[in-house]
């Protein structure tokens, strides 16, 4: 009886997770500033130079209700390019695989340390600046590029029948043995 | 700073060290060292320290030419690179053959791989030949000079210099042709010379020549040969001819030092009489020449008496813990404060995973370090398991009257309780719900409670428990194993304690009895029966790898394994999971689930996600067991290779164990490597939430920034691959070993053939794993509102 209950219990408690996934990725910053807290997530994980999805999620902060319709900019600036440089720039829009995200794809040009500077525009509110810093590790190699690790198996096979043959060989010089 | 000295410092900063070669180069050396201790120990006239110190030396001058600016500099200036190329032909690897390391590096291999692996390729004869052909001294010479020439063209040397692989075939080719030119000028025992000792001087003065018309024709061209030393930013303030020509000189004089000084010494030699005669009777050694070739027979035995087996309860520190009852549930007790911290906090903390030591601690750092534990040390986990605490205070307080039903005292139930954990794992994405998984842990012990309430021996353990089930299959691959210290004195045993128990300790509740144990299935490593064992019988030491997926015979609590069909389900759960539980961490199938979710205009993706567990867990598995059964009949044509169809098919799913840890060791691995850092934050945000910003405001602010996956160190993929490809081999040698025993006089070829249908499975769950990793990771996350 004791058991059933707890299995019920843990089945109520269980519940109610299902219906709060959300698409959002690796969480970079949280920021609180002009009413509003942004939440700023990026896909894929690890961060590989190539695209890169920004996602941000945005509440109020009284109450915390979360605000569907906003603007999203993101732009792309590396360290070493000038002050005066434009960055990359990207808009986003509304994610479809979540509820409340907004979702901006940028590019990384190259493996390295990159700053995003993502800005949100909430009708009522003031604009909110995010800075976030990222590491871009190196773009996945081509598959052929990994062919030589791939195909070893194929020599310690091979060395796995040699060895094979040559203790059949062996067996069949070898003297039979006394019953 | 100008343009030239950023290149210059960043080029001698530029230490590139790789830890692939550098693994196998200290590999290697521990074999070598190992070895030349008992070689030394038995003939200390002819292994001198100094032939140690060589070898060492050798393997580091390799290492530093691969690995130092040398390398990088060599893009920019051709006599750093010509500095290297003399490195790798001409000082490292005669100073490893003056380390004499034939018979060293078979001493230094474990007895069993020298014995089965070695031994049969030693004793060839196709061998034997190919290696003195290889060695011959006109094979030598002409190796070296073609490698020398060839790489030195201006089409083959752009190639190195712009592809870091071509750089790396032609760096592989320099050090063995070095090897074989090298051989007969050093002619390291137990090698016998094929020239006489003079006809070196000869072959060493040819070689200086054709280096001397080699290195004229630099240090004279009047243009630069390498049309990128023209494009690259000139180095030191050396223009590009002006290189050639350095280049040229170091060539001809230091590389021809690395030929005449060997002729001096042979000259000297001879001069002197101290010839091999010589130097046999100087160390006392027989006059007659040494063989011609190694055969394990010439291995000098050991003068140190046998050691007694290792066993990890006679370890300093780790021993004395692990033998002691209240050792171990010291361990419990510090596991069951690592669980109650992942429940508060997973209660209490944030509800963003990477923020919560509840997202953090389980699922990047104890399954990360678990699959690497288990390999290594058995079923060590399952000893420090928090959950049994509970079975031990039912014992104390509670009558625990029943013994588990009948019909359950199988894997079924366990079976079903791990498919049910890998589709609350995927559908309820328990790796990125805090209080999910807090739950999880409460309910875990719970469960562990009232089972163990109520139950005789450890049944939580043996029938019920979906992590206790992983560890045991897991560990199926590991050496270490509890088992008897001798056969003997649990021959002459009649109390058994070790499984029936004694006044003061109960025997294995698990119900092995172990002289008749075998492997790490259903073995938690409690050590009840080392508490038990009156005679101190009960060691945790290696046997032979894989012996677990090997032996075929009846093993106690277990009874054949391959005629199980609950242990055939669980082991192909657990093979099948690992390759369905990374698959489910990939962008294309995140992205296909929600564009099929969109299209069946469902609420969410559970159902797809279910969808496709069921697939890869029960229908894909059920499928191919069903056409390997139909085609066994076929693989069994023709002489020998009878074996019920039953049993074929359980050793085909026994024998992909080891491709199924290899996936679990990736995919955590993977966690575990670019996240391990992200505990820092973590733990920080933790002390700052229970101590507030009073004691511990001094720390600052969590670096956030470090919570989640660093970019992956770019040797991972490769580690991945190899870890897989590992898994494959060792699959693939265990089944063949069972057709090998079940057909013992099939030719090799036929063999093959029976092996067919069971390799083209191992091969495709080989490219679903390698189609796996090459994915891009999404890893997204669940945000609780």
């Amino acid at each position: 009886m004791i058991r059933l209950r707890h299995i019920l219990l843990l089945a109520c408690l269980l519940a109610p997770v299902r219906g709060l996934l959300a698409d959002t990725g690796q969480l970079r910053e949280v920021v609180r500033a002009n009413g509003l807290n942004v939440v700023v997530f990026t896909a894929p994980t690890p961060l590989r130079a190539g695209e890169v999805e920004v996602v941000t999620l945005v509440t109020e902060e009284q109450g915390g209700r979360p605000v569907v319709a906003y603007e999203l900019d993101v732009e792309v600036r590396s360290p070493d390019w000038p002050a005066e440089d434009p960055g990359l720039l990207s808009s986003g829009m509304p994610d479809p695989g979540t509820r409340y995200a907004h979702k901006a794809v940028v590019v990384l040009p190259e493996p390295g340390s990159w700053r995003l500077v993502v800005e949100v525009r909430v009708p009522g509110f003031e604009a909110v600046e995010v800075p976030v810093e990222v590491v871009a590790g190196r773009p996945h190699p081509l598959w052929w590029q990994l062919l030589p690790w791939m195909l070893l198996p194929v020599p310690c096979v091979g060395l796995v029948v040699a060895r094979d043959g040559l203790l059949r060989r062996s067996r069949r010089g070898a003297p039979p043995r006394a019953s | 700073m100008s343009w030239m000295d950023v290149l210059r410092d960043s080029a001698l900063e530029s230490w590139d060290v790789q830890p692939g070669p550098l693994l196998v180069a200290l590999l290697v050396t521990v074999v070598y060292l190992r070895g030349f201790r008992t070689a030394r120990r038995s003939s200390p006239g002819r292994f001198p320290r100094r032939r140690a110190w060589c070898f060492v030396a050798g393997v580091a001058v390799i290492l530093c030419s691969i690995f130092s600016p040398l390398d990088e500099l060599g893009g920019y200036l051709l006599s750093a690179h010509m500095i290297q190329h003399l490195l790798l032909l001409g000082v490292g690897p005669p100073l490893i053959l003056l380390g004499a390391p034939a018979m060293p590096m078979l001493l230094g291999l474990p007895a069993l791989v020298r014995r089965e692996w070695i031994g049969p390729f030693l004793g060839s004869r196709v061998v034997q030949r190919t290696f003195h052909v290889l060695v011959h001294p006109v094979m030598g010479w002409t190796s070296l000079v073609l490698a020398t020439w060839a790489w030195h063209v201006s089409f083959f040397y752009e190639l190195a210099l712009v592809d870091p692989f071509w750089h790396e075939v032609e760096h592989g080719f320099f050090i063995t042709t070095a090897f074989m030119f090298w051989f007969p000028v050093i002619q390291p025992w137990p090698s016998r010379p094929v020239w006489p000792r003079s006809a070196m001087i000869p072959y060493l003065l040819l070689a200086d020549l054709q280096n001397t018309v080699f290195s004229a024709f630099f240090a004279f061209a009047p243009r630069v040969i390498y049309p990128t030393y023209e494009q690259v930013t000139p180095v030191f303030g050396m223009d590009p001819l002006e290189d050639q020509a350095l280049a040229g000189a170091i060539m001809w004089v230091p590389g021809s030092l690395i030929f005449i000084a060997p002729i001096a010494w042979i000259i000297r030699e001879l001069i002197a009489g101290r010839g091999a005669a010589a130097q046999r009777a100087r160390y006392g050694l027989a006059p007659a020449s040494p063989p011609r070739t190694i055969s394990l027979a010439q291995l000098p035995a050991s003068r140190t008496p046998a050691r007694r087996g290792f066993d990890l309860m006679r370890v300093p520190l780790l021993g004395p813990l692990i033998r002691s009852r209240r050792g171990r549930h010291l361990l419990r007790f510090a596991m069951l404060g690592l669980a109650l911290v992942v429940v508060l906090d997973g209660f209490l903390g944030p509800r963003t995973a990477s923020m919560n030591l509840a997202g953090v601690l389980p699922w990047t750092h104890w399954r990360g370090i678990a699959v690497i534990l288990l390999l290594v040390g058995g079923n060590l986990l399952c000893m420090a398991c928090p959950f049994t605490l509970p079975r031990t205070l039912a014992g104390r307080w509670l009558p625990r009257r029943f013994t588990f039903p009948r019909w359950l005292r199988n894997k079924w139930l366990a079976v079903l309780l791990l498919v049910c954990w890998l589709w609350m794992y995927e559908v309820l994405a328990l790796w990125d719900s805090p209080s999910a998984t807090a739950i999880v842990v409460v309910g875990y012990f719970v469960a562990a409670f009232l089972v163990d309430a109520f139950f005789r021996g450890a049944a939580f353990c043996k029938y019920v428990c979906p992590i206790g089930q992983f560890h045991f299959v897991q560990s199926m691959v590991s050496p270490l194993q509890v088992g008897a210290r001798d056969a003997a004195t649990c021959a002459s045993c009649t109390t058994r304690e070790c499984i029936r128990g004694s006044d003061r300790v109960e025997g294995c509740g698990t119900g092995l009895f172990i002289p008749k144990k075998v492997g790490n299935l259903d073995c938690t490593f409690c050590l009840d029966c080392a508490d038990a064992c009156p005679k101190d019988n009960v060691v945790i030491a290696p046997g032979r790898p894989v012996d677990d997926l090997l032996f075929s015979g009846w093993r106690s609590s277990l009874g054949r394994l391959a005629t199980r069909w609950d242990v055939v389900a669980l082991l192909t759960v657990l093979v099948f999971g690992a390759f369905a539980n990374a698959m489910g961490m990939t962008a294309p199938v995140i992205e296909w689930q929600d564009r099929l979710t969109e299209r069946l205009q469902l609420p969410d993706h559970a159902l797809v996600a279910s969808g496709l567990l069921l697939v890869e867990l029960v229908l894909l598995p059920a499928l191919v067991l069903w056409l390997l059964w139909l085609v066994v009949p076929l693989v069994q044509r023709g002489p020998g290779l009878r074996h019920p169809r039953r049993v074929w098919v359980g050793r085909t799913v026994l024998s992909l164990v080891p491709l199924g840890v290899a996936m679990w060791i990736v995919h955590y691995q993977f966690h575990f490597l670019t996240s391990w850092a992200s505990i820092i934050p973590v733990a920080h945000r933790a002390l700052l939430d229970v101590g507030g910003a009073g004691w511990f405001g001094w720390l600052g602010d969590p670096a956030w920034s470090r919570a989640c996956c660093a970019p992956p160190p770019d040797w991972l993929l490769v580690f991945e691959i190899l870890v897989l490809d590992l898994g494959f081999v060792v699959a693939w040698a265990v089944f063949f070993s069972f057709a090998r025993s079940a057909g013992p006089d099939r030719s090799t070829g036929r063999l093959l053939l029976s092996v067919l249908p069971v390799t083209v499975l191992q091969l495709g769950l080989l490219a679903w794993g390698f189609w796996i990793i090459l994915q891009p990771m999404q890893m997204r996350g669940t945000l609780l509102l």
